[in-house]
């Protein structure tokens, strides 16, 4: 088999979904968000967002917890460390995958 | 819903952090605070000129404490109110833990804002800038233009530091402070309340441009109802 293609079929496939890993990379890059943020900046519909995250913390990637701030109930939603790691060796795969070839 | 993330080109970080600012809260805070520390010393000033200046520099530094120790708790008590409820929760931006991520020489396209970029201590450091350097550099010059002088140093010097951060101080926005050192020799305000014309210049310039960004917030943002904790 092709090391390029086993490369591609070794992907998390957790990771691999675009909006899953669009929230990866949110959370990633600010360490913590409540669902309406995500929802935003991911421009997700409520239904969708939801599933995706479902299945993230089912995973292990992130947790979510119900807290407050000030009075405010939120659902904040955080990257754990099997999340980053995740996260951080899909993109190692990609480069690998995507690097082109050197030339001779 | 509608699509904000075609809107901005920012990393997921830098968008967080000028995602803190966007509400115009941070502003109205400190230049509420500053303006109203100001002014009050400029009316003791007019009214007891004969006072000492160190009581009432105490005076000023003690209830500028509050906001500097406890900055972060005063605009979370607002942002709870005003922007969580209509625009979501995002940690406010810091200084990063960690550093970023490199991959085969890629730095990954999410990792955290540049140290440099140290977004939520701006308005410290003006206060900081306008009580340290306003004040003494315009009793250093003394004379009718020393507070011109004052105010165009003070807003090069803005200028100069943060060129790359956010928020950006603009050349445009920087020129009504640079040139607001004239007003005091216009309306003829006595030298004794000199001294404290700069923070309540700079207090009302961050209250106006915070007013203007809550306002335009407000509209673009409608409170969207009682449904705030839906989701996973």
């Amino acid at each position: 088999m092709n090391e390029q293609a086993q490369q591609v079929s070794q992907l998390d496939r957790l990771v691999h979904e675009p909006a899953r890993l669009a929230i990866l990379m949110i959370l990633y890059g600010v360490g913590e968000a409540d669902f309406v943020y995500l929802q935003r900046e991911g421009a997700f519909t409520q239904g969708n967002l939801s599933s995706h995250l479902l299945k993230l913390e089912e995973a292990g990637y992130v947790q979510i917890e119900k807290t407050f701030k000030g009075r405010l109930p939120l659902t904040l939603c955080r990257l754990t460390r099997k999340g980053k790691e995740a996260l951080l060796e899909y993109s190692k795969r990609m480069v690998r995958i995507l690097q082109p070839e050197p030339h001779s | 819903m509608k699509d904000y993330s075609a809107e901005n080109s920012l990393r997921p970080a830098e968008r967080a952090a000028s995602y803190w600012f966007e509400d115009g809260l941070p502003e109205l805070v400190f230049g509420f605070a500053l303006a109203l520390t100001s002014g009050v010393g400029l009316l003791w000033r007019l009214y007891f000129p004969n006072n000492s200046m160190r009581i009432l520099t105490l005076v000023g530094y003690v209830g500028l404490v509050p906001l500097f120790v406890w900055d972060r708790k005063i605009l979370t008590f607002f942002k709870s109110r005003v922007t969580y409820p209509r625009t979501g929760y995002v940690r406010p931006p810091g200084r990063p833990t960690e550093p970023p991520e490199v991959i085969q020489g890629l730095k990954l396209n999410t990792v955290l804002p540049a140290a440099g970029r140290n977004v939520s201590t701006f308005p410290m450091r003006l206060i900081t800038l306008f009580v340290s350097f306003g004040s003494p550099l315009v009793s250093l010059l003394g004379g009718r233009w020393s507070l011109p002088v004052a105010m165009i140093a003070i807003a090069a010097l803005f200028y100069l530091t943060n060129p790359e951060e956010e928020p950006r101080y603009s050349l445009w926005s920087l020129l009504p402070l640079a040139l607001s050192g004239f007003v005091p020799s216009i309306i003829g305000l006595p030298e004794a309340g000199r001294l404290f014309f700069p923070g309540m210049l700079g207090g009302l310039w961050l209250l106006v441009r915070g007013t203007w960004k809550l306002v335009r917030y407000l509209h673009q943002n409608p409170y969207p109802g009682t449904n705030v904790t839906a989701g996973a």
